[in-house]
């Protein structure tokens, strides 16, 4: 653009000005865009007032994009765009109208109103989430005495699909936590001479803590996640509006049948994660404290009382309806699309694992007392 | 066929609100027995808000919905769920239950309604599968089938229990024009033939001109005009007016034989 009229050179190619004029030239699209802004930066503007487009050859949403930023970097003077070619001329007439305002931040103060609306908020989460809660035991009690209200054999279906398939993982993973478990607390014990009481420190920890435990945050992980997920697809794809349409009530169809498979199915995972723990223990006493096997099951078992095999099926019963509930209520509240369906499934994991330690704590403590 | 009284569906002053936008400002409207009547209007002008306040699927504001002759707008629960099966709904996406076939969807509502024995719901199935066009497809899985055959099967399942009053919202919504077209031809004969009252939710003006026996028209949450598609054709009112003008005789946005061979 050595040649150019009377402008200034600035720029090699595209740019050039001479104070009150700006001559643009070659294509303003969206890859020459961001090097003739670099070039523009560097060109004083503030007496701008015609832009010469005679030699631009191509013209898009990036190029009309830059020349709506030098028309507002003008504070409200007027700022002709000179002589653009027919297709140029085609591509403004396009884009001609008043650009929208960009919407205005959102406040990031704090206010009184926020934090009641928060509240609020919160509270309608509880109440919901409390009424569908009752929804789901009413209509589940009805379906164990009437089992007309969901598809025949989807309890079945539902009892393999939480319980026997995760039968595997389960004693799995309560295996090798048991081998852990075992072996610090044998070093532990070992140095008081104490290896003898690592059946004791197995029993309890295993029935009282970690068989339900590890039950409930492999249930979350395996079945709550699915349940959200389903639910909130459901909810997406009209599928929940379908079936009540249909006159059929979505959580006697859908949830009821999943939430009695859950009743049946988490307290005896719970006693089978306690179990398999317990044979890891022996398998460490064994081995490495050299304590019989018999011996150690025979302390295991006389440390615990009916009221400890009560308390680990109750528990797991209960993590497992803390899970089903909070799944559920996830899922329910999907309104979007598909990223919401990942976000509710997320929180229904998180939101679960954390009913799961309170509901912990608030069973440690009455055991206590 | 089924005898019909004057009006399958009354709804008089209904207003619905989503959150504090009101979607429905009072609207009237009256809906024949055995006709087909279709809900037309610019996208976002509250049809579909229509149909789910007369399904009861939102609660309306205020108002009333005299179906079969009773005001439903303040039943409860129960109640609704008896009335349903008399109620058939195509949902826009078809609305198919992913995880089961064609054929489990079709048998949801007979296993849940009747005590109908599992050898004469199959052959329903098979039945309704017949005529919507569709055989043979009762194993497949509802993600196995076309966005057309989806919507079919979806019939085939509202269908199922015989209903007296079907619900269509924007049947032709992501369909290619024969797929359209034969659905039309469906909804037409069914009308014809089983003497349904059916009701569909469209702003595709050639499915109105196909299908329609009369016709409501809503403009930004408010019915302005109500009566047969000539007489809507023939309407003075602005937006009804120029509904139809832009489906007649807007020319063709494409370009010049020139300008297309450049």
């Amino acid at each position: 653009m050595s040649d150019e009229r009377d402008g200034r050179l600035i720029a090699r190619q595209s740019v050039c000005s001479d104070g009150d004029r700006l001559v643009l030239a070659g294509e303003l699209t969206r890859t020459r865009v961001p090097a003739i802004s670099r070039e523009l930066r560097k060109v004083p503007l503030a007496s701008l007032r015609v832009v010469d487009l005679s030699r631009v050859t191509r013209l898009d949403s990036a190029g009309i994009g830059m020349l709506e930023g030098l028309r507002d970097g003008l504070f409200g003077k007027s700022l002709e765009l000179r002589d653009p070619t027919p297709q140029v001329a085609e591509m403004l007439e396009l884009f001609a109208g008043e650009p929208v305002e960009p919407a205005p931040a959102e406040r990031t103060r704090v206010t009184v109103r926020d934090i009641l609306e928060t509240l609020r908020y919160v509270a309608g989460i509880l109440i919901d989430a409390f009424i569908l809660s009752g929804e789901i035991f009413y209509w589940s009690a009805r379906n164990v005495v009437r089992p007309s209200g969901h598809r025949k054999g989807e309890v079945t279906e539902q009892i393999i699909v939480t319980g026997l398939n995760a039968v595997p993982i389960v004693a799995t993973l309560s295996f090798i936590i048991g081998v852990i478990l075992a072996l610090q607390g044998a070093v532990q014990l070992e140095r008081f001479g104490g290896g003898p009481f690592l059946a004791d420190l197995m029993g309890l920890a295993m029935v009282r803590e970690m068989g339900p435990l590890l039950t409930a945050i492999i249930i979350t992980g395996r079945s709550g996640s699915a349940i959200a997920s389903e639910i909130g697809t459901m909810r997406v794809t009209d599928e929940l509006d379908a079936l009540r349409a249909m006159g059929i009530r979505p959580v006697e169809y859908v949830i009821a049948p999943k939430m009695i498979a859950f009743t049946i199915v988490t307290p005896l995972l719970s006693i089978l994660s306690a179990a398999v723990g317990l044979l890891g223990g022996v398998l460490v006493s064994t081995t490495f404290v050299g304590q019989p096997a018999q011996s150690f099951i025979d302390r295991a078992l006389g440390i615990l009382g009916v009221p400890d095999a009560a308390f680990l099926m109750l528990k797991g019963l209960l993590f497992g309806w803390a899970i089903m509930m909070t799944s559920c209520y996830c899922g329910y509240q999907v309104t979007g699309g598909a990223v919401e369906v990942g976000r509710a499934t997320t929180q229904a994991v998180v939101s679960s694992i954390f009913a799961i330690v309170v509901l912990n704590v608030i069973f440690s403590i009455w055991y206590v007392l | 066929m089924r005898e019909h009284s004057e009006a399958a569906l009354r709804v008089r002053g209904l207003r619905s609100h989503y959150g504090d936008f009101e979607v429905l400002h009072e609207v009237d409207a009256t809906f024949a027995g055995g006709k087909i009547t279709v809900v037309a209007g610019r996208s976002g002008c509250g049809k579909t808000t229509l149909l789910r306040n007369v399904l009861r699927l939102i609660n309306p504001t205020s108002g009333t919905i005299e179906l079969f002759g009773r005001d439903i707008s303040e039943l409860e629960e129960d109640e609704l769920v008896k009335l349903r099966p008399r109620i058939g709904v195509l949902f826009q996406n078809g609305a198919l239950l992913q995880s089961l076939t064609v054929g489990a969807n079709i048998s949801v509502p007979l296993e849940q309604h009747t005590r109908l024995p599992a050898d004469v719901i199959e052959r329903i199935v098979l039945r309704k599968l017949q005529l919507v066009e569709l055989n043979g497809i009762e194993h497949l899985m509802p993600s196995e089938l076309s966005g057309g055959m989806r919507k079919r099967a979806a019939l085939a399942r509202t269908l199922a229990l015989d209903p007296e009053i079907v619900f269509f919202d924007e049947p032709s919504a992501g369909l290619d024009p024969v797929t359209a077209a034969s659905l039309d031809r469906l909804i037409v004969e069914l009308s014809r033939k089983l003497g349904i009252t059916v009701i569909v939710v469209t702003h595709e003006l050639t499915s109105i001109r196909r299908i329609a026996d009369r016709m409501l028209f809503l403009d930004a949450g408010r019915a302005v005009f109500e009566g047969t598609v000539e007489e809507a054709e023939m309407c003075p009112v602005e937006s009804v007016r120029q509904f139809f003008a832009q489906g007649s005789s807007e020319p063709p946005a494409r370009r010049s034989p020139d300008e297309a061979r450049m």
